[in-house]
């Protein structure tokens, strides 16, 4: 018996796969299947018109490459975190030579650049690209647009390139210098620790293993954490010295001359959160009172990851256990959308043995109840027969 | 009309203040309740608006709820018409009512603001629209809803003098930068919103009256008009509104309205008026009103 089963469990998981396919291709839309793109440019498509989309598997993947997460994308049907698991999977297959240098970030090309804490900043204020002030009217006219037409009518709208930028110092490095931003309260690393080889070790990961874990969290989760921490479960309420959003060069040593040399560009947010505290400052002795930062970033224009990022490292670094978010162990283990999925999902898996197991012990202790319950009556009966 | 004229792509068609009656209704039977038990704060249901959550969601709400066709409004944002989040609120409101937007604060019936009360003097029948992002004064010490709602319902304070005493202990003052807490009509304690303490004065007996919208949070509380709004403080360490000695507006040389900052390279400040409508009256300058399309 149990051999059919295993025989007829690798069936099933065979055709279980090719319904995902079926399914993947529009099988159950009963459409039509030869009007359908080649999946290349369906891939295609989701570079170009999924952005947010592509954006968040490789940050949640930790693992920048937008044409393998547009193909993981169309691969998981739309399922972001399936997605940025598909692609952390391959990540694993591949070398990790050696770190990159920081990023420069004011080498970036910016494509978006703003300060909530101050009116003017020097090097101005860049809205981008940005659904912030759009009106969340569903836009059904979409059916009938022609991408190339609105595309050129967009084009001739924002008129011609300026040229370049100002410098755009950083505002939180302003604010350092004029003595007014803390000290960290760990000293810097030589190295940052990579996660994926070096495990995470408790009470107190280094600063920097807890920004990659933070910086590949599900979008989802990193959210709702910073949301507890900024509306009362918690004390993290900062004030973005600036959110910026632009391309980066990425440099690494030459392994023979020692300098540094461009090997690629990738796309990042960045974000700096002076922790003010929204409402009181708060510190210790006599020392003058100084505002501590949190730091967020994230491939991609992915604005919220790097804000809700910033506000976690501050809980984080404060170390007080005041609310979930500021629970170092909570917060850095369950932050990663692809072990909580995982394990969620592995409830789907057998667990007959488990069960028979459980279902034993019911029996035992049901049966022994059932038994104290009868002598209690027996008793009972007894007593009334006097 | 010029700019303010950007109209919203592919708007759908929707009945006037965009909110379906029901909704209407709901928010105004919360304002009528806020106004009659002034700084309660009144749940009520709090749809989606096509305006992010935290961006003013409950204010326009109010703004929506109680425009009439006649109401002129006026949309500010830290006291700036001109900052992306006051304009695009003003192009949601112009369009989906009509009604003729001003920057003239003695102008407008209904002013909706983020985090300032205008300087310039405000009149019986002017509404003020704070957008609140923190209903509840007293949620930075106590997380639960259950309990601080059971604290205002008693007048229990206790915690919060000890959390303001507990301030002057340390810091030789009381700590609170924005959000101070102010005790209305001599019963609740209420959160004025982000605005600078030196609005907290303007607040006190005004003509006006005061909405607050929490949208995110689902509560409408409000100050009725000639209300006493009194900052909480001590005798002895009393309320101060922010110190402007030695600072004037770069543009306007107002020393007698808040002053912004404006960074400069190196990290230089320069000051200029919050209020934007206030400092281009004390230049001479004509503030001007605008309307969207025809309803």
């Amino acid at each position: 018996m149990g051999y059919s089963v295993v025989r007829g469990g690798a069936e099933a998981m065979q055709a279980a796969e090719e319904m995902l396919d079926f399914a993947r291709l529009g099988g159950l839309d009963r459409g039509d299947a030869e009007a359908a793109p080649p999946t290349s440019e369906v891939i295609d498509m989701m570079l170009r018109s999924q952005r947010s989309a592509v954006d968040r598997i490789m940050a949640e993947a930790g693992f920048y490459a937008p044409r393998l997460a547009a193909t993981a994308l169309v691969q998981a049907e739309g399922d972001a975190i399936e997605a940025s698991f598909i692609l952390r999977s391959l990540r694993a297959s591949l070398p990790r030579i050696e770190p990159a240098l920081p990023v420069e970030v004011a080498k970036m090309r910016v494509l978006r650049r703003i300060s909530s804490a101050f009116k003017e900043v020097p090097g101005g204020q860049y809205l981008g690209p940005t659904r912030d002030y759009t009106l969340r009217f569903l836009r059904r006219a979409l059916e009938d647009e022609l991408p190339a037409a609105r595309l050129s009518e967009v084009i001739a709208a924002l008129g011609g390139d300026d040229g370049a930028l100002p410098e755009m110092p950083r505002v939180v490095e302003m604010l350092r210098e004029m003595g007014l931003i803390s000290q960290p309260p760990e000293p810097p690393e030589e190295e940052p620790v990579d996660i994926t080889m070096q495990p995470l070790r408790f009470p107190r990961p280094p600063r920097s293993a807890r920004l990659q874990a933070l910086a590949r969290g599900e979008t989802g989760m990193l959210n709702g954490l910073a949301y507890s921490s900024l509306r009362g479960y918690g004390h993290v309420h900062p004030t973005l010295g600036e959110l910026r959003v632009g391309a980066v060069p990425v440099r690494v040593k030459h392994p023979q001359w020692d300098v540094p040399v461009d090997i690629g560009e990738v796309t990042l947010t960045l974000c700096d959160g002076i922790i003010s505290g929204v409402a009181m400052v708060t510190a210790t002795g006599d020392e003058d009172i100084r505002l501590d930062l949190g730091f967020g970033a994230s491939f991609g224009q992915q604005e919220a990851r790097a804000i809700s990022m910033a506000i976690l490292d501050g809980c984080l670094a404060e170390g007080t256990s005041d609310g979930p978010a500021d629970d170092m162990e909570f917060v850095l283990y369950h932050i990663d959308g692809i072990e909580s999925l995982g394990f969620v999902e592995h409830l789907k898996q057998p667990h007959y043995m488990l069960f028979a197991s459980v279902m034993d012990r019911l029996a035992g202790a049901n049966a022994r109840r059932a038994e104290a319950r009868d002598a209690e009556s027996r008793a009972n009966t007894g007593e009334m027969a006097e | 009309m010029t700019e303010m004229q950007a109209q919203t792509r592919e708007a759908p068609a929707y009945p006037y203040g965009y909110l379906d009656e029901f909704m209407k209704g709901s928010v105004r039977v919360a304002i009528l309740k806020a106004v009659c038990i002034p700084g309660y704060q009144v749940p009520y249901v709090s749809e989606e608006v096509p305006i992010a959550r935290g961006y003013g969601s409950g204010g326009l709400q109010i703004t929506l709820s109680i425009i009439g066709r006649e109401d002129r409004f006026k949309v500010i944002d830290e006291g700036d018409d001109e900052t992306v989040n006051a304009q695009n609120l003003r192009r949601m409101i112009g369009t989906v009512t009509g009604n003729v937007a001003t920057r003239d604060p003695a102008r407008a019936t209904i002013i909706q603001s983020r985090h300032k009360v205008p300087e310039a003097p405000l009149a019986e029948g002017q509404i003020v629209v704070l957008q609140s992002a923190f209903p509840d004064a007293l949620r930075f010490f106590e997380r639960s809803e259950a309990v601080s709602r059971q604290m205002h319902a008693e007048g229990d304070y206790a915690k919060l003098w000890l959390r303001l005493y507990e301030s002057v202990i340390d810091h030789g003052e009381i700590m609170i930068g924005g959000r101070y807490p102010v005790m209305v009509g001599g019963r609740y304690v209420l959160d004025p919103t982000h605005v600078p303490r030196w609005d907290l004065p303007m607040m006190d007996n005004s003509p006006a009256l005061f909405l607050f919208g929490a949208g995110r949070e689902k509560r409408i509380y409000a100050i009725p008009p000639y209300t006493s709004v009194v900052p909480l403080g001590f005798d002895d360490h009393p309320f101060r509104v922010e110190q402007q000695e030695g600072r004037a507006c770069l543009l306007c040389q107002s020393t007698d309205s808040f002053l912004a900052p404006v960074l400069r390279m190196g990290g230089a400040y320069d000051w200029v008026c919050s209020d934007t409508a206030y400092c281009r009256a004390r230049r001479g300058e004509e503030l001007e009103d605008a309307q969207w399309l025809d309803q």
